[in-house]
């Protein structure tokens, strides 16, 4: 890989701030428990590639915890640097694949592989959540969980199939639904060995409830994250997506791996 | 290499280590005079320590009790203070020639740097994108179905007014020669002195040894 | 001598030209001026001129433009830099938010070429006397208002020496007054021997300060 392009370099700070922005602003006005402070990092990883991606994670949270003043500080976000690194990485694969491309297409062949490969992905998550939840006396706790993260899936894929029509959303929302499961697995050790599974954002109250029900410290952060990560990472992925295809052709084809958002022109 | 090394003991090392760590560091918040400024990053950290406090004090012995709290809780002050005393006592350009000097390339002296600066610049624009929207009939009062519906309407301009930026930035940027090679020229460097270089490389034979020793504690401890 | 000839451009990943075909001179110490109707490839124009594009946003340029003698397709940006400077109309972006001090930031070019201490002093000094804003030295760039920015702007520019100029609506987003001052700044940059091409809808700018202006009309 060549050295990065200037664009690429000054897309890293841009999405850095829009990270911090976006990450307390909608929560704040909108009053909703929506925190989207990946989506710097993923649009990011799309158009400029993995290693920005996980430059743009990785710094975001280190600025965000250690070098903002306060009152922007976060100072717990520091250790999550991980995180938001593996996110920005695996969303420049999923943009190198192509995940991103808008397909709007009525044929029933190419609806018919989005709603497979939305398939194989609850199939893959299935699993895991299986396998996460081992302890009897929170099972009906867990799989409540599990029916909550896989309801808001399907109906957001019946959304992006049947009324945008645009198989690519499906791409993009299965790509994110996994995303997340990485995510939770890769930040519940952090929560749970540097801050005790006190991190002072919304989840704490959850993995209090599962700890009273048994769980030791680590499956029980194992369990907050797998329900709100994939929540999160599914819309952010989801609005990246459509934010991306509603760019102008121009913009996007200035970043390098922007030919792989832009459908070929016809 | 302080504040590193600080932190990485700190985490890895728990207990009498972090409250050693966070004392230094608070020591040199005095010293600097900036200890207020540090204290109000940590008193940010207070609602964690609250709930923390209370969770594990409620909870059945078996998940480490106030014990276990209380160490992750030092380790946490640990992990934070350090890199917090380094950028209240260093101007990040300062601390940015003084990397580039050492070899850290323009590129990511660019990173770090404008991103601190973005952050007032977005946030500006978001809040123009909130006041534009409500004109428009953005709602932030009604059922969470129609607040869920503003996030687009919301996120989208804010999004695509960074990305117009990017544009003009790197091409402002390309006309001030950014592209050329080779080492740029620095005007200013920070003051040095043979004590501080000293210090420097006994704090990185500290965290090498520091990290090995709990490698192999932790390695051979019996199952 | 900047010249185009025939010079006709598309951006990356659009199938329509949105320049040219076009020939144009620009001689040192000139100051030509360009009128258009929005989206008419003013703006287009400038970014070719100057050879950023096609070297720094790609997409493809048919037709010669030669700066100097170099065409500008064979050429990296930061060479191209040297050679001329592109001032846009949004004040705040051309300023790199690296700097501390109007000093800093105007020598950022110059340092950028890894020139030597001294003459890094000497033309950001230079700079910075041309367009009389040496008060300005020590203020933080980012508590300019819009009219003092693109001055430091066009300091930083001129600090690399550049044979031209390029200005992209250099004064769309300042009132009466500050554009005035920008207006004086060109034309004291061209007096010194610069060579000017400025992309503006204000007619009576263009009135005062070009020698000649090129109509690009209204887009088909």
């Amino acid at each position: 890989m060549s050295l990065p392009a200037t664009r690429t370099l000054v897309l890293i700070p841009c999405a850095i701030a829009l990270n911090i922005v976006l990450g307390s602003t909608v929560q704040q006005v909108l009053k909703l428990p929506i925190y989207l402070d990946s989506l710097g990092t993923i649009v990011t990883g799309v158009l400029g590639g993995p290693i920005a991606g996980l430059v743009t994670g990785a710094l975001t949270d280190l600025i965000w915890a250690y070098v903002l003043p306060s009152p922007l500080a976060a100072p717990t976000a520091g250790p999550f640097a991980i995180t938001g690194a593996v996110i920005g990485v695996l969303a420049g694969l999923w943009g190198w694949l192509g995940v991103f491309r808008s397909r709007r297409s009525l044929d029933p062949p190419v609806l018919a592989a989005a709603a497979g490969a939305a398939l194989a992905v609850v199939l893959v998550v299935l699993y895991t959540f299986t396998h996460a939840y081992t302890n009897p006396a929170s099972v009906t706790l867990s799989e409540g969980v599990f029916l909550v993260v896989a309801l808001v899936y399907a109906g957001l894929v019946a959304w992006a199939l049947f009324i945008r029509r645009d198989a690519g959303a499906v791409l993009a929302l299965a790509a994110g639904l996994v995303t997340g499961i990485v995510a939770a697995l890769v930040s519940s050790p952090i929560a749970a060995y540097v801050f005790g599974g006190v991190t002072g954002f919304g989840g704490d109250a959850i993995i209090a409830a599962f700890r009273f029900t048994g769980d030791t410290l680590y499956q029980a952060t194992l369990k907050q994250g797998l329900l709100s990560d994939p929540l999160d990472k599914m819309i952010e992925f989801l609005l990246a997506f459509t934010i991306l295809a509603a760019l102008p052709r121009r913009m996007v084809a200035r970043f390098p791996n922007g030919d792989r958002v832009l459908e070929p022109i016809a | 290499m302080a504040a590193v090394a600080g932190a990485a003991l700190a985490v890895a090392w728990g207990g009498w280590v972090a409250g050693a760590v966070v004392t230094v560091s608070a020591l040199a918040a005095l010293r600097a005079g900036r200890l207020r400024r540090v204290a109000v990053t940590a008193l940010a950290l207070t609602p964690v320590v609250l709930s923390s406090l209370a969770v594990n004090a409620l909870l059945p012995a078996g998940g480490g009790g106030l014990a276990g709290a209380l160490a992750a809780l030092l380790r946490l002050l640990g992990a934070t203070l350090p890199p917090t005393v380094l950028f209240a006592t260093t101007e990040l350009d300062d601390l940015l020639i003084e990397l580039e000097a050492r070899g850290l390339g323009r590129r990511s002296a660019l990173v770090v740097g404008s991103a601190l600066a973005a952050v007032p610049r977005t946030q500006a624009r978001a809040v123009e994108v909130i006041e534009a929207q409500r004109a428009r009939g953005l709602d932030t009062e009604g059922s969470w179905r129609r607040r869920l519906r503003g996030v687009l309407p919301l996120v989208a301009p804010v999004v695509i007014g960074s990305l117009a930026e990017v544009e003009e930035r790197s091409l402002a940027l390309e006309t001030r020669a950014f592209g050329a090679p080779g080492r740029r020229t620095l005007l200013r460097r920070l003051p040095d002195s043979r004590a501080q270089k000293a210090l420097r490389w006994v704090l990185a034979g500290l965290l090498v040894a520091g990290l090995l020793g709990r490698a192999v504690a932790v390695l051979v401890a019996p199952r | 001598m900047i010249v185009l000839d025939e010079a006709a451009y598309r951006y990356p990943g659009s199938a329509v030209w949105a320049l040219g075909p076009i020939s144009l001179e620009i001689a040192p110490g000139e100051v030509v001026g360009v009128r258009g109707a929005n989206e008419s490839g003013k703006s287009t124009l400038c970014l070719v001129a100057s050879g950023l594009a096609p070297a720094a946003i790609g997409g493809e340029l048919r037709g010669r433009v030669v700066v100097d003698g170099r065409p500008t397709s064979a050429h990296r940006p930061h060479e191209l830099a040297v050679r001329c400077g592109v001032l846009f109309d949004n004040p705040p972006a051309q300023l790199t938010g690296l700097h501390r001090t109007v000093y800093d930031e105007v020598a950022f070019g110059p340092c950028n070429l890894g020139l030597p201490v001294a003459d890094v002093h000497a033309r950001t000094r230079s700079a910075l006397d041309v367009l009389a804003i040496g008060h300005l030295a020590d203020r933080h760039p980012q508590r300019l208002s819009g009219g003092e920015s693109q001055l430091v702007a066009l300091a930083g520019l001129l600090a690399l020496g550049p044979a031209y100029l390029v200005l992209d609506e250099p004064t769309s987003r300042l009132d009466a007054e500050r554009s005035a001052r920008v207006a004086v700044a060109v034309a004291r940059v061209a007096e010194a021997g610069v060579g000017v091409l400025v992309a503006e809808h204000d007619e009576a700018l263009l009135a005062r300060l070009c020698d000649r202006v090129v109509d690009l009309g209204t887009p088909p």
